[in-house]
Order: C-alpha cells, then structure tokens, then sequence
C-alpha cells in the first residue's frame, strides 16, 4: 500500500526517468562536456 | 565509517592525474566529462572525472537549451535519497565538517540564513537564460575557486594576465566561507548550496526516510549536538536540512531515530514526529464515551 507522498514520488521518478532519456536523446550530454572545451573561464574566475 | 565513505567518494571524483598530464592538458576530457556527479565537485578541478551538474545546468541554460539531462538527473537523485549524496558523497560536505573540527569559537546560525539558498537557487536556474551568464559558478562558487581557480592559476602562468575583479570577488567568497565553515556548522550547505536546495525538496518524498518514535524520544536534544545541519529530527524527521548522515542514530540514547527505504508504508506500532503521512491510524479500540457523563 501507498501513501500520498510515495505517490508523488513515483510521478517524480518517472518524469525523471523521462526527462533523463530525453536529455540523452535530444543531445544534453555533448553540450555538458563541451562547455568548457579546454577550461571554464567562469569556474576559476575569470571571463 | 560515514568519514571513509565521504574520503572514498572525494577520491573517486577526483583522481585524475590531471597535473602530471601535460602542459595545456589540465582537464580530463573524455566521455565521462559528459555525465554528472551528483554534488557539487568542480568542472575545472584538474583530478575531476565528472561534471558538476549545477555548473552543467547553467552552462545550458546559457545556451538558450532546457537542460532536461540534468533536471532529470536531479529528480531521480532526489527521489531515491533526497540529501543522503550531501551527507555521504559531497567531498566539498567534508571539507566544512573537518574545518568545523577545528578549535574555534562557534554560532548557531539563525533561522532565517537557511532560506538565503532558494533565492541562491531561483537566481541560478533563472538568470543564466535570462543575462547568458553562470551567475552562481562566476560570481559565488567557492568550491570553484578551491578546486579549480588556485590550481589552474599556477599551472597556467598565462591566466595571471587575465585577472580581474571576479578572480578577486571569487576568493573574497572562499574568505567567507572558511570562516563561516571554522564557525558554524556546514556554512555553505545550510545557507548558500543550491544543490542541497533541489535535493532538500524532495526530502519529504524521498524514499529514504528518517523515522523519530515518539514513544521513545524524549526530546534530548542529543541529535541536534550531533547534526552537522544543526537540526532536531525529532522536530520534523523530513526536514529540508537533513542531509540522511544518520549521525543522530548513532546519538539517541533511546534509539528512537530509525530510517527506512521503502515506497511502502512502516511497520505497524511505529510513529513518527513531522510526517503526519507515515502515522499509521491508532489500532486500539476507542473507548465508548461514558452515557452517564451526558
């Protein structure tokens, strides 16, 4: 049996799930890597 | 054994051997770089492995893209253990409890300085899109200038010419924060983190789930000494603070602190303060109200 709460963290794990598969697909992950191709100026303080 | 975990993690994250790689070769750049840690473990770290997935979101949403990865990446981690990764993965978490150990005159933080961090988070996830800048990473971040800023500095002589006013504010931030840090208790996470802010939302859905008898408690006080977040479990045992360390079951002289990994429902007879959802209804029978008192 489920409460309310394990409901809604059922609903947040599936779009979760989703949104992460999405992600993926829609190209997220080369645009995380290449964000600071060689270094990010911003991080150090720099720019 | 919480301690060799949080080492073991810290560790893992950042073990590439980024300084002997070469002159310009001061960042590790393969496939890993694509997918994120969970907490807050700087891009630019010369030993980082992974990302930092709120550097990460920014960097996105800079680029006019939703950063549907990372915000799916942040649900499932919330989802399944709300702030435990802060607890026992976050290498920066460390840092703060070993610096707080040190023998300084200590504060309680107030009540107020713990919501400064949904406006640090609204600011980050917004004004990236809105001005194309990584606000928090550029502005606040001070595990970016610890980790990454004095090291990349002197490995790259040639970025000395290049410092200004942020490279100042940055290490005016890291001043703050170990000060704060020698001072109050996991400074940066209770007031600033905005990754302890999206994990902390989702502590009152998470299925990992802290659990105060109240039968047994007796208000003590004795988890509060021992919480790093410097909170009362017993008060509200899905507290947006609690970082799931578990150090306040340890504490209780009256084990009255549990915890649970479950969708399902607890155990019959146990109870919980603050979580009106996990009390299970009373199974005595209710005595018949006395007809002669009417």
């Amino acid at each position: 049996m489920m409460n309310r709460r394990n409901i809604i963290a059922l609903i947040f794990f599936i779009i979760g799930t989703a949104f992460l598969i999405g992600g993926i697909m829609k190209g997220n992950l080369s645009l995380i890597s290449g964000f600071g191709i060689f270094l990010c100026l911003d991080c150090i303080g720099i720019s | 054994m919480r301690k060799i975990i949080q080492f073991i993690s810290a560790i893992a994250m950042n073990s590439y051997p980024g300084i002997n790689a070469g002159a310009g070769r001061t960042l590790y750049q393969g496939k890993l770089k694509s997918l994120c840690v969970p907490i807050l473990n700087c891009y630019s770290c010369p030993l980082a492995w992974g990302s930092c997935p709120i550097g990460a979101f920014q960097q996105t949403m800079k680029m006019g893209v939703f950063p549907l990865f990372i915000t799916g990446f942040f649900s499932l981690v919330g989802v399944l253990s709300g702030r435990f990764v802060c607890g026992f993965l976050c290498p920066f978490g460390l840092l703060q409890e070993m610096i707080y150990k040190l023998k300084t005159v200590k504060f309680r933080l107030p009540q107020f300085s713990r919501y400064i961090k949904y406006a640090v988070l609204i600011l980050t996830v917004s004004l990236p899109f809105l001005i194309h800048q990584p606000v928090f990473c550029k502005y606040v971040c001070p595990a970016g200038t610890l980790e990454a800023s004095i090291w990349q500095v002197l490995m790259n002589p040639a970025l000395i010419m290049s410092i200004g006013f942020f490279f100042t504010l940055k290490y005016m931030m890291l001043f703050i924060f170990i000060i704060g840090s020698l001072t109050y208790k996991r400074f940066f996470c209770v007031t600033l983190c905005p990754i302890g802010a999206i994990y902390g939302l989702f502590n009152k859905i998470s299925i990992l789930k802290m659990h105060v008898d109240k039968d047994k408690c007796t208000e003590c006080g004795n988890c509060r000494i021992n919480c790093p977040m410097d909170i009362s479990i017993y008060e509200n045992t899905q507290n947006v603070d609690c970082i799931r360390c578990f150090e306040c079951i340890k504490a209780c002289p009256h084990q009255a602190v549990s915890k649970s990994f479950s969708l399902l429902l607890q155990k019959k007879g146990r109870s919980s303060y603050g979580n009106p959802d996990s009390v299970l209804p009373d199974l005595q029978p209710r005595q018949e109200s006395d007809p002669s008192l009417s």
